[in-house]
């Protein structure tokens, strides 16, 4: 079709004839790339005699990381250099390890066969070699990292066996604990709280750490059984604590803030009145914590109580 | 078939190890052709052992490097000798001085340092069953003084922890005199190796058990320690794996085919159902039988 179909005005500016008003000139664009080579290709190149590659002209840092995969900074080992002598670790000897020193020695491990295995290569390429010194080494340490595995898989193992058993023991044990807490004389109050401490961590995992906590049911739980022992131990030695207690269901601390409360105060007499007045306070006011709420407020708690302590030491 | 890259992979390493397997008649002959081709100074003086022939541990080998022993057999027979280390390829020992020695050329490339002549004396391994161990036992006649005797034969009897070689060791006796113990040779004393760690530090105890609720390993390590998802794991069948183990169904034969049609047909007729008059004309029936009987 030759012609196209306009409006009356589009098709008038549309039209170029030799009359129409040239278009006006592009403005200069702004941000242009420029080319990357603007000029002619040098023509004063003259040939010179060849480098020769040379360690002089091989510039590296000491501190460059690939320097791991070498050992003294040696471009292989000799044999007589390599320790054949010692043995892997024992089973029993990692079973002594806590995690973080099982994992730092998996490093440690993993580095040294990174470099066998460089040098072993270089040796069954670039040398031509046929000995296994480097690998008879590696498999030693091979050895060791297999044991490590296995040693922390084992230690899930019992630990996942052990929660099992615990579970069917768990309130006598809390009961034993509770009567021999609380038989122990007033003279050995720190021995006591320090028996508390690992109680409390041992059982519902509450941490001397506050940022190292994680709040859920047991945690709660915990919280409400140590508070209520805590309470107890003062209870026979001042009036106002015994009153205390004897105002609460089944002279039990049944909830999470008035808990909560007592758990944070300090193991002293005195403190645990204040804690107690406070707690009365919160009562009259009508500040409980709802049973369901429970998880939420004592997290709450938690984080702000982390909060004011990293406040306080810087 | 190069094998420069069977450090990193086990592909070819089966082919590779059968051209080793000779046939039994060929050994000998090839084991000949072996030691044609050996320069004199190589060559070992006893014949090599096979892999799982080759000794392990200290009841197989008897002596140990530092044990005296005296040679039973052949020209230096007699002579007491110290055992200087154990030829691992022919289970045989490499003595001292006053052991079998061979003078043999060496080629420049291998002399030793301060080598000056071409012709060197190389120690020769002795077998086992040549050797006699040598102990020194209190004198029966002369109390208080000592003899040296030869062994005819030991055996090994319980085992206890060797302080020298920082393991467990089996007690040697002498056959027949089992309260006659002949003590391990001190081995020389050798630094640690720099991948050694201090005793003190590895014996220390850094895991405790503190908490039956927070598990000692962090959850992220899991995966790296234990695959969950491993084939060799209990329960774990793929789709393969249970199409290798269930028998696939056996086709029907024809005849059962055509059974089951019939089957089918035949349940698929339609049912006659009784009309009101058909009863009518049975009880009909029916009524005049037991008219006929008289009831």
């Amino acid at each position: 079709m030759l012609l196209k179909r306009c409006l009356h005005d589009t098709a008038r500016l549309a039209a170029r004839t030799r009359y129409t008003k040239p278009k006006p000139k592009p403005a200069p664009r702004e941000h242009v790339n420029l080319p990357t080579q603007r000029t002619h290709h040098r023509n004063d190149l003259k040939i010179t005699a060849p480098i020769p590659p040379a360690v002089v002209n091989i510039q590296c840092s000491d501190d460059h990381p690939l320097w791991q995969f070498f050992a003294e900074k040696k471009f292989m080992r000799a044999p007589e250099d390599l320790d054949d002598k010692s043995r892997p670790w024992a089973i029993a000897e990692l079973r002594r390890k806590s995690f973080e020193d099982l994992h730092s020695l998996w490093y440690a491990c993993l580095k040294e066969r990174n470099i066998l295995a460089r040098e072993n290569h270089l040796l069954k390429n670039a040398v031509g070699g046929q000995q296994d010194y480097y690998e008879n080494v590696a498999e030693k340490i091979r050895t060791t990292m297999w044991r490590i595995r296995h040693v922390l898989s084992e230690r899930d193992w019992s630990f996942k066996s052990a929660q099992q058993d615990f579970e069917s023991q768990k309130a006598t044990f809390v009961q034993e604990f509770s009567a021999d807490f609380l038989a122990l004389p007033s003279e050995e109050d720190e021995e006591a709280f320090q028996m508390l401490s690992r109680f409390q961590q041992a059982v519902y995992g509450i941490n001397e750490f506050i940022d190292e906590n994680v709040v859920n049911r047991n945690f709660v739980d915990g919280l409400k059984h140590v508070a209520t022992l805590k309470i107890q131990r003062f209870a026979t030695r001042d009036t106002l604590v015994d009153n205390f207690l004897e105002g609460t269901k089944e002279r039990k601390i049944t909830d999470a803030g008035e808990a909560f409360v007592v758990f944070t105060a300090e193991n002293t007499l005195e403190d645990v009145k204040e804690a107690c007045n406070a707690v009365n306070d919160l009562r009259l006011n009508g500040n409980g914590v709802s049973r369901y709420d429970e998880l939420e407020s004592v997290s709450k708690y938690i984080e702000q109580l982390a909060q004011a302590q990293l406040e306080k030491s810087t | 078939m190069s094998s420069r890259y069977g450090h990193l992979s086990k592909a070819g390493e089966r082919v590779l190890r059968s051209l080793n397997n000779t046939h039994k008649n060929l050994a000998a002959r090839q084991e000949k052709y072996a030691k044609i081709s050996v320069p004199d100074f190589i060559k070992p003086a006893l014949p090599e052992v096979k892999d799982h022939e080759r000794f392990k541990t200290c009841r197989e080998w008897m002596f140990v490097p530092g044990d005296r022993v005296v040679i039973m057999k052949g020209k230096y027979k007699g002579n007491i000798c110290v055992v200087k280390q154990q030829d691992v390829a022919t289970n045989g020992f490499i003595l001292d001085d006053n052991g079998p020695m061979k003078n043999t050329p060496v080629p420049k490339q291998f002399w030793l340092e301060g080598q000056k002549s071409h012709m060197i004396s190389v120690p020769q391994a002795v077998s086992q069953k040549d050797l006699r161990l040598v102990a020194d036992i209190d004198d029966p006649l002369n109390a208080g003084q000592t003899r040296t005797v030869a062994v005819k034969n030991i055996e090994f009897k319980g085992t206890y922890y060797d302080e020298n070689y920082k393991k467990m060791m089996p007690y040697r006796t002498v056959i027949g005199q089992s309260d006659l113990v002949i003590p391990w040779p001190k081995p020389a004393p050798q630094e640690d190796g720099e991948l050694a760690t201090e005793p003190s530090i590895a014996k220390e105890q850094t895991f405790w058990v503190d908490s039956i609720v927070k598990n000692p390993i962090p959850k992220d390590a899991f995966m790296t320690i234990r695959n969950p998802h491993s084939k060799f794991r209990r329960g774990k069948l793929t789709a393969r794996d249970i199409s290798k183990l269930v028998a696939p169904k056996m086709p029907m034969t024809d005849v059962k085919k055509a059974y089951i049609k019939e089957k089918q047909q035949l349940a698929s007729r339609p049912k006659a159902k009784l009309t009101d008059d058909e009863k009518e004309l049975i009880g009909e029936k029916i009524y005049q039988h037991l008219k006929e009987q008289g009831l």
